[in-house]
């Protein structure tokens, strides 16, 4: 290989050449002391433009106030669980028992006269003119 | 913990997480959009809007680079801001920029870089944008082709000439040999 031009060696440096021409020159450099120092040259250049620096201070810019989350979104958040949990828990109690029907209706009933649970009746079987189901 | 990691506890209103992110990448965006704009004080603007609409990006972005996701939303910045200041918008009658150094120039110690900002500056615009994406922010060939929407060719010829057209600049006035 001919002693490349500064222009090669430029490319070679910024790593634009093509991969089998990059090969060659570089077995070209490890050979050629001359070259070696010309890309060296180039090289410490080429790193020195990227290396402009003025002072930056790096100012304090606070977390913009729209992504601060206020405390009293997380009560909100909390009482909205505890709410529906507990209206959950209600339904379901009242759905999946009858008997519990009953009691429930007649302790929201206390004129109502009282259904004994030793024997509980099922649910259709309560006498719906006495025992108000909920 | 990654940068998307420390940007998802931020947006969960972590200050310390925020902190962090600014801390890591805010230098390297004032460089990069100072190196576009040609503006110290521009940079900073946009450096901070930068981070500020990094907060509100959509979470289904969330992969690949941070720093990439971060320069891509800064570039987009600094060229709007370079639209709004062409030379073209200037009102009537408002003076054109003077040969004298310029802000960015004015804020440089060493009179060898300020050699060389001044050969960066007077770049094609479109070289001397792949010029700061690569060398400012240190991103690849690819990132860059992907952040700027041309082929990777166009990207390594841009980025050749730029550097070919300073190096030859900075010759001529003795800076490099």
């Amino acid at each position: 290989m001919n002693h490349p031009d500064e222009d090669t060696l430029l490319k070679y440096v910024l790593e634009v050449l093509d991969t089998s021409d990059a090969r060659e020159l570089k077995g070209h450099l490890d050979a050629c002391a001359s070259c070696r120092l010309a890309c060296d040259t180039i090289e410490r250049q080429v790193r020195q433009l990227g290396t402009v620096s003025f002072p930056i201070e790096t100012p304090d810019l606070p977390l913009p106030a729209s992504t601060r989350r206020p405390y009293v979104l997380y009560v909100l958040r909390a009482a909205a669980i505890l709410l529906v949990g507990f209206v959950l828990g209600y339904t379901t109690a009242l759905m999946r028992e009858p008997e519990m029907q009953v009691v429930i209706s007649q302790q929201f009933r206390p004129t109502a006269p009282r259904v004994s649970v030793s024997h509980p009746l099922p649910c259709e079987q309560v006498d719906i003119g006495r025992h108000r189901v909920l | 913990m990654t940068d998307w990691d420390y940007l998802n506890a931020a947006r969960n209103g972590d200050e310390g997480a925020w902190r962090m992110l600014f801390r890591r990448h805010y230098a390297m965006l004032v460089r990069m959009t100072a190196t576009i704009t040609g503006s110290a004080d521009t940079a900073h603007d946009l450096a901070q809007e930068s981070f500020v609409r990094l907060l509100h990006s959509p979470i289904r972005h969330q992969e690949g680079s941070f720093k990439a996701f971060l320069s891509r939303i800064a570039y987009n910045l600094a060229l709007k801001e370079k639209r709004r200041t062409a030379p073209g918008l200037r009102l009537e009658g408002q003076e054109l920029e003077s040969d004298g150094p310029s802000p960015l120039e004015e804020s440089i110690w060493s009179e060898t870089e300020r050699a060389i900002a001044r050969a960066i500056q007077s770049l094609p615009v479109e070289q001397r944008d792949v010029f700061a994406l690569r060398f400012v922010a240190g991103h690849t060939y690819e990132e860059i082709a992907d952040m700027t929407g041309i082929p990777v060719g166009t990207v390594k010829s841009r980025l050749f000439y730029a550097v070919r057209t300073c190096r030859d600049e900075l010759k001529r006035q003795g800076v490099f040999t």
